[in-house]
């Protein structure tokens, strides 16, 4: 895997993790959510964000329900569990720390 | 075939994450339409973005199944579309070759089925609620499978409750005019013309005597006859070159035409050549996708208890052996949606 991928992953994580933060989330509603936050800054295939789900479960960041609403199709709910919100927190601060590092460098220069 | 083995054991031990997965992919994708129409989109456009900005489902379940720890798929059916095209070229390949294929398949199309069932609505056909794919399924099983060519005869020459029956099988050519490319598309019965009711644009479709005959002719879909052959109004009648064949274009379907996409045929067609039974493919076990047209007074579960009555008794006059001797026929439509909100219906027929 490229390191770009991996700079990407790493951002995608961060994103799912903050757009579940507010409350639980099915797939379609966190990439509706990342999409408006982000629109044209961040080009990525919808679908990627699955295995990222997944991804995040298996370490133990998300937990995910299935909910069957009184009409139409069930859905599957993504929450935060408490190290994901530890790891929420952790992340936002590497990525202000990572991005403040990037802007002093600019001026640097 | 064994690495193919290996892959579709370990699959199949995890149904419970592919049938997941299929069914938040279905949903997002079924909700993105959704909501491109409710913005305004054109319901076909909706479609066509929702799936070009979602990327390709099978590397995003790949990709998934990759984090899960399961083993990659697409090598194994790669693997098979390779080996299906090498038993078409080998006359009397092994039945045994045959079966083992059949049962790959039946695996495989558990995997692919849920993303052509959102592919497959809105419809721009004729009365889409009568359009249903016929399946075998095996004793016991839910799943749908791919049919032999025998039982698909038999289905075709006895069942009253469809007005037509069509074979297809996906197939893929080297294209060596303007830019080389392999292109895909679908060997298919010439009553796959009727029963999808849209008439070609230009020319027409493939006749039942071509196709029983094996005539080297293809139809071409809008967008490979504008892309690769510029529009060229004076297409029809003249040959295409594919290494050492030829194919005469007889026909070029209308822009914008969606053919039916289900089990290992994917949405992207841009030809269709003839398919007919000959002594050949009678033997390469299960293979045929089915697609029918009900008769307008039919319902679905009259035409599944048919089906499985003409299999059942196909089978019991030619009486197979082993795997085959336990496949009852099934009956599926999926042509239910409108309006970008999809439903499918399954009509399973229990076997008697």
């Amino acid at each position: 895997m490229s390191e770009r991928t991996d700079l990407l992953q790493g951002t995608l994580d961060l994103l799912v993790l903050k757009s579940v933060a507010g409350g639980p989330l099915h797939g379609w509603a966190i990439s509706k959510r990342i999409r408006e936050l982000f629109d044209d800054v961040l080009q990525v295939n919808q679908g990627s964000l699955y295995p990222a789900l997944y991804r995040l479960e298996d370490r133990g960041w998300l937990r995910s329900e299935w909910h069957k609403p009184p009409e139409g199709r069930r859905i599957k709910l993504y929450q935060l569990t408490a190290v994901g919100r530890k790891q929420l927190a952790a992340e936002q601060r590497q990525w202000r720390m990572f991005v403040g590092a990037v802007d002093r460098l600019l001026a640097a220069t | 075939m064994s690495g193919l083995w290996r892959r579709l054991g370990s699959l199949r031990r995890r149904p419970g994450f592919e049938r997941e997965m299929e069914e938040e992919m279905t949903l997002h994708l079924d909700q993105e339409i959704a909501d491109r129409i409710a913005a305004g989109a054109d319901p076909a456009e909706a479609r066509r973005t929702a799936f070009r900005d979602f990327g390709r489902v099978a590397e995003m379940k790949e990709a998934a199944r990759e984090v899960r720890g399961v083993p990659r798929l697409e090598n194994g059916l790669r693997d098979l579309r390779w080996t299906v095209r090498g038993l078409r070229r080998t006359p009397g390949a092994p039945v045994v070759a045959a079966v083992t294929l059949a049962l790959a398949v039946a695996a495989i199309t558990t995997v692919g089925a849920v993303i052509e069932r959102v592919l497959l609505a809105p419809l721009p056909y004729p009365a889409p609620d009568r359009l249903a794919v016929a399946s075998e399924r095996r004793a016991g099983s839910n799943t749908p499978n791919v049919v032999s060519v025998p039982n698909f005869e038999a289905w075709r020459e006895r069942l009253r409750t469809f007005t037509d029956l069509a074979g297809l099988v996906p197939d893929y050519l080297d294209l060596q005019v303007g830019r080389p490319e392999r292109i895909a598309g679908a060997a298919v019965s010439a009553a796959w013309f009727r029963i999808i009711g849209v008439p070609p644009a230009m020319g027409r479709g493939v006749s039942e005597e071509e196709a029983t005959g094996g005539a080297a002719v293809i139809v071409l879909s809008h967008a490979l006859w504008r892309e690769q052959f510029g529009a060229d109004p004076r297409m029809i009648g003249r040959a295409i070159h594919f290494g050492d064949k030829s194919r005469i274009v007889v026909g070029v379907m209308p822009a914008g035409f969606e053919p039916p996409a289900f089990g290992w045929l994917g949405p992207g067609q841009r030809y269709w050549l003839p398919f007919a039974p000959n002594p050949d493919n009678r033997q390469w076990g299960r293979f045929l996708l089915v697609l029918g047209r009900l008769r307008p007074d039919a319902s679905v579960a009259t035409a599944g208890a048919e089906l499985t009555a003409v299999a059942a008794g196909w089978r019991a006059r030619t009486r197979p052996t082993g795997l085959g001797a336990r496949w009852p026929g099934a009956l599926e439509t999926r042509w239910r949606g409108t309006s970008g909100q999809p439903s499918s219906r399954w009509a399973w027929r229990r076997r008697p």
